[in-house]
């Protein structure tokens, strides 16, 4: 059972949510930190490390006198991420998509499949939950592969797997929530979560994935987002009030869920749900 | 100046051909000037509305057409590396620079480079 914890606005919750329900699932569950950009969910479990490895992608390699100026190569690239200039080859790193298109259609052999590495993952161990970080590298733009990466990183008898997915609906969430049998939407009673909620909640029609939502800071703002959620037959989970005690665990680095009683209880909801949709 | 030199110049629409453009790798098209016989012609720039990669794909276009030097007011930085790799020379004129001032200058041997 794999549950996403995504959002379209930012700092609605989604790692107090993800690391609560993982509290609560307790251990054999995973926690998978796939906002790679910003990872946090350490700060409140505290794992322990325990395998550090490098990600890498496939990046084109020029193999020294061996290309003839076709551009073949070039031609083929839907990034623009390969320029010949005579018989050399150009790679631009940061536009490539790692397809390896160039180094199939190249007649000659000139291109061969080399390797870039973009970020760090972590393994560790959270009181018998299996954690998994993602750190994109300082100055990497393409966060994708090594997202896809992560989610997939857990032990298969991991459960349940939650990933704690990047804000917004761009290629970096879209590729945290890919692998989720359920995507739980974070939002908050507000014209902006709403908007950024019904973003997301496209982004999930277009994936085929079920959703259903928590709010979050559920007495501020107005009833726009619960009418909303009804019209879509959307399943509203929890309602998580201001708290300035919820506030004040995660600032000091804890699991909400072993403080605030509203967090402990959302997040069952959240786990019970999820049990009786997907078993 | 040899007669084989042909000037790139970024222009802001395919239909003003008189003033440069402000910007190169996302220039909707190029003006090509054969500064020897002074043949111009106008190429237009697919790569402008790419997402990623515009710099590069424009110094191939202009590179395929026989350009040696590129004058803008601004090159990125992958323009800039492609640019060079593919021989051109790269110059530098304000945004908005009469087109025929450009000429007369880089016929001159007048237009500053860019190192």
């Amino acid at each position: 059972m794999r549950i996403a914890f995504a959002s379209g606005k930012g700092g609605t919750g989604k790692t107090m949510m993800a690391t609560s329900v993982a509290r609560v699932a307790g251990p054999g569950a995973a926690y998978v930190d796939a906002d790679v950009e910003e990872p946090n969910g350490h700060l409140f479990l505290h794992p322990t490390v325990e395998r550090e490895t490098r990600f890498a992608v496939d990046l084109p390699e020029p193999v020294p006198d061996r290309c003839d100026g076709c551009r073949l190569c070039q031609q083929h690239c839907a990034f623009h991420a390969i320029l010949v200039a005579g018989t050399r080859v150009l790679v631009f790193p940061e536009l490539c998509h790692s397809c390896d298109v160039c180094v199939d259609v190249c007649p000659r052999d000139a291109l061969a499949v080399g390797k870039m590495e973009t970020g760090t993952v972590r393994l560790g161990d959270a009181d018998g939950i299996f954690v998994v970080e993602g750190r994109l590298d300082v100055g990497q733009a393409r966060a994708t592969p090594l997202i896809g990466h992560v989610t997939r990183a857990a032990p298969p008898d991991a459960d349940p797997v939650l990933i704690d997915c990047p804000p917004g609906t761009s290629c970096a969430a879209v590729s945290s929530v890919e692998g989720a049998d359920l995507v739980v939407l974070v939002t908050e009673p507000t014209p902006f979560g709403l908007h950024d909620l019904e973003l997301a909640a496209e982004m999930c029609r277009e994936l085929g994935k079920p959703v259903a939502a928590v709010i979050n800071r559920a007495d501020l703002g107005d009833e726009a987002v619960r009418n909303w959620l009804a019209e879509r037959g959307i399943p509203l989970l929890a309602e998580i009030p201001f708290d300035r005690g919820i506030a004040e665990t995660y600032a000091a680095g804890g699991v909400v869920a072993d403080r605030s009683v509203a967090v402990r209880r959302a997040a069952e909801a959240v786990l019970a749900h999820a049990r009786r949709e997907l078993s | 100046m040899t007669t084989a030199e042909i000037l790139a110049i970024p222009l802001d629409a395919d239909d003003r051909q008189d003033r440069m453009g402000a910007r190169f790798g996302r220039a909707p098209a190029f003006l090509l000037v054969d500064l020897g016989s002074g043949a111009r012609r106008v190429v237009p720039n697919p790569g402008s509305r790419a997402d990623h990669g515009a710099g590069p794909a424009a110094a191939g276009i202009v590179a395929e057409e026989g350009a040696t030097v590129a004058v803008a007011p601004h090159f990125g930085e992958r323009a800039t590396e492609a640019l060079r790799a593919l021989g051109l020379r790269l110059a530098h004129a304000s945004a908005g620079a009469p087109v025929e001032e450009l000429i007369e200058a880089a016929r001159a041997g007048a237009l500053p480079a860019l190192r």
